[in-house]
């Protein structure tokens, strides 16, 4: 008995430990030390003031990418179990459309992101349909792996007692496939950001990814950075929440924060 | 001479039937690739606004090999970055996983930042890495490694934790030191998971270098498809787009067809 609060303090403890040790470090190293200069890595002070300096503009532009970096992979989400359900109907039908969705997903789609701001000029809207892009592939093929990843003896067993096509779908192919949707939609949610922010990086005055492009411009490291730990704040409170709704669902099996 | 000559023809004969049987699998994929071009093609016909706003195919083959010579540098200078940002991605990831998988408390002490590195979407990153070392090449070259370092980095300290219980123990009986376990039996188990995060690694080195392209503005193919773009020459930047894909397409099959080589098979 002894030995679990001891165990669960260290558990607590270390974690703890990395942060203060990496703002620790990175404390020393700047205030301290004066290792870089300000155009180099600024100290950890200086970033919270200038996220305190121009609060109000910053948070505005997070919000602007995280909106459309979030109703992206909502739509992406959609599209992804829509899509998956149909294809894994008809084994023709995959076979035929498996060879192209596998190459879709090892291309770099945000090649595609300056055609796609080149057709649509409505600047966040483009960011939407980046983002949705983007993530779309990664979704998609974890719902058609996890959707095959019954086995025969289970659909023998649905077919002798006569189930339709959607009680296959409702009662085991569905549940079958939540581990893979789950770890499909924490790529998914990063790769959105991705496509979000890669879209305000090639056109727009608006979001993050512009507001990251003028502190490349000025050199101003505090400003990158401060918009760097907003936007992975934002992430992995996200990812965090899939993670618990995982759990939830799937109270049956062991869930990971990451994704293979 | 016979034997040889009804050799090469039997030789050939299968060659014929292996090609049969991918075709009679794959048949229909290849339709609906004619057909997604016959449609770009008809659409392209149809649109009023012509080939500067959704180029034909013979425009856009004949604006990208008006600008081949500009097309093949970008290229060059595209895989350059992408092939030594691998290298690094890979090299780094499998040091890293190694460490984090050998030593508990650099793993616990290293998790929370971890988590955040993972969840972070790489590229708002990309201004950092081009403030620190450069516009130009090295600043491509660190971002795309920091985009492509991930999922081997996971993948490899994933494949640590694959060992089962019985080769544990038989580490145990024999007394070896946990590098001795690392150096005999875990990498081995984990090899499969690190070639998967290799695999990933070869499209994550691309994104990166593209995305460090894109805003580093100076040279590659991402700074040539927003610049196509922005000119409105659709039909270059389709073209580069295309060549992109055929780029990757052969960097992935060279990379796995590698390590489909260099790695033991198991049944």
């Amino acid at each position: 008995m002894s030995a679990r609060p001891a165990h669960r303090l260290r558990r607590l403890g270390l974690p703890l430990v990395g942060v203060l040790l990496v703002a620790g470090v990175w404390l020393v190293a700047t205030d301290v030390l004066s290792l870089f200069g300000p155009t180099v890595l600024p100290s950890p002070i200086k970033v919270v003031d200038e996220f305190l300096r121009i609060r109000e503009l910053i948070l505005d532009h997070v919000w602007i990418t995280f909106r459309a970096g979030l109703l992206g992979f909502l739509l992406a989400i959609g599209l992804a179990l829509v899509t998956g359900m149909l294809v894994t109907l008809n084994q023709r039908v995959q076979d035929t459309l498996m060879p192209l969705l596998v190459g879709g997903n090892t291309v770099p789609r945000v090649a595609v992101a300056p055609l796609i701001i080149f057709y649509i000029d409505v600047t966040t809207f483009a960011s939407l349909l980046i983002a949705a892009w983007v993530a779309y592939f990664p979704i998609l093929i974890n719902v058609i792996e996890g959707l095959e990843s019954t086995s025969k003896d289970e659909l023998d067993f649905l077919s002798v007692v006569g189930a339709s096509t959607w009680q296959e779908y409702r009662f085991l192919k569905i549940p079958n496939a939540l581990p893979y949707i789950f770890d499909g939609l924490k790529i998914g949610i990063i790769t959105a950001m991705v496509g979000a922010i890669v879209g305000e990086f090639v056109a727009s005055s608006e979001g993050v990814g512009y507001l990251a492009l003028l502190g490349l411009q000025d050199s101003n490291v505090a400003l990158t950075l401060a918009l760097v730990f907003l936007i992975g704040i934002a992430t992995t409170l996200i990812i965090y929440a899939i993670y618990l709704l995982e759990a939830r669902l799937m109270f049956w099996q062991d869930t990971s924060l990451f994704s293979e | 001479m016979s034997g040889t000559s009804t050799q090469s023809e039997t030789g050939g004969i299968e060659a014929r039937a292996e090609l049969g049987r991918l075709l009679s699998r794959y048949w229909t994929t290849l339709l609906i690739v004619v057909l997604l071009f016959v449609g770009w093609e008809a659409f392209a016909r149809i649109t009023p606004r012509g080939n500067n706003y959704f180029p034909t195919l013979g425009f856009t083959v004949e604006q990208t090999l008006g600008s081949s010579d500009l097309l093949l540098s970008s290229l060059q200078s595209t895989a350059t970055a992408t092939v030594l940002a691998f290298i690094f991605s890979v090299l780094l990831g499998v040091t890293l996983g190694v460490v984090f998988s050998q030593f508990v408390t650099v793993r616990e002490i290293g998790m929370p930042v971890l988590i955040f590195a993972y969840a972070l979407p790489p590229v708002i990153l990309a201004p950092l890495f081009l403030i620190w070392f450069g516009i130009g090449l090295n600043g491509v070259v660190a971002f795309g490694t920091w985009v492509a370092v991930f999922p081997v980095f996971i993948n490899t300290m994933t494949g640590m934790t694959q060992t089962e219980e019985e080769f544990h123990h038989l580490g145990e009986i024999y007394g070896a030191t946990s590098w001795q376990m690392l150096a005999y039996i875990r990498i081995w188990k984990a090899l499969p998971h690190i070639s998967a995060g290799t695999k990933v690694a070869v499209q994550s080195s691309i994104v990166g270098v593209i995305v460090g392209e894109f805003i580093a503005s100076g040279s590659g193919m991402g700074y040539l498809i927003v610049l196509a773009a922005q000119r409105a020459q659709l039909g270059f930047t389709y073209g580069t787009i295309l060549m992109l894909i055929v780029f990757t397409v052969s960097f992935y099959l060279v990379v796995t067809n590698l390590i489909d080589y260099i790695t033991p098979h198991v049944e």
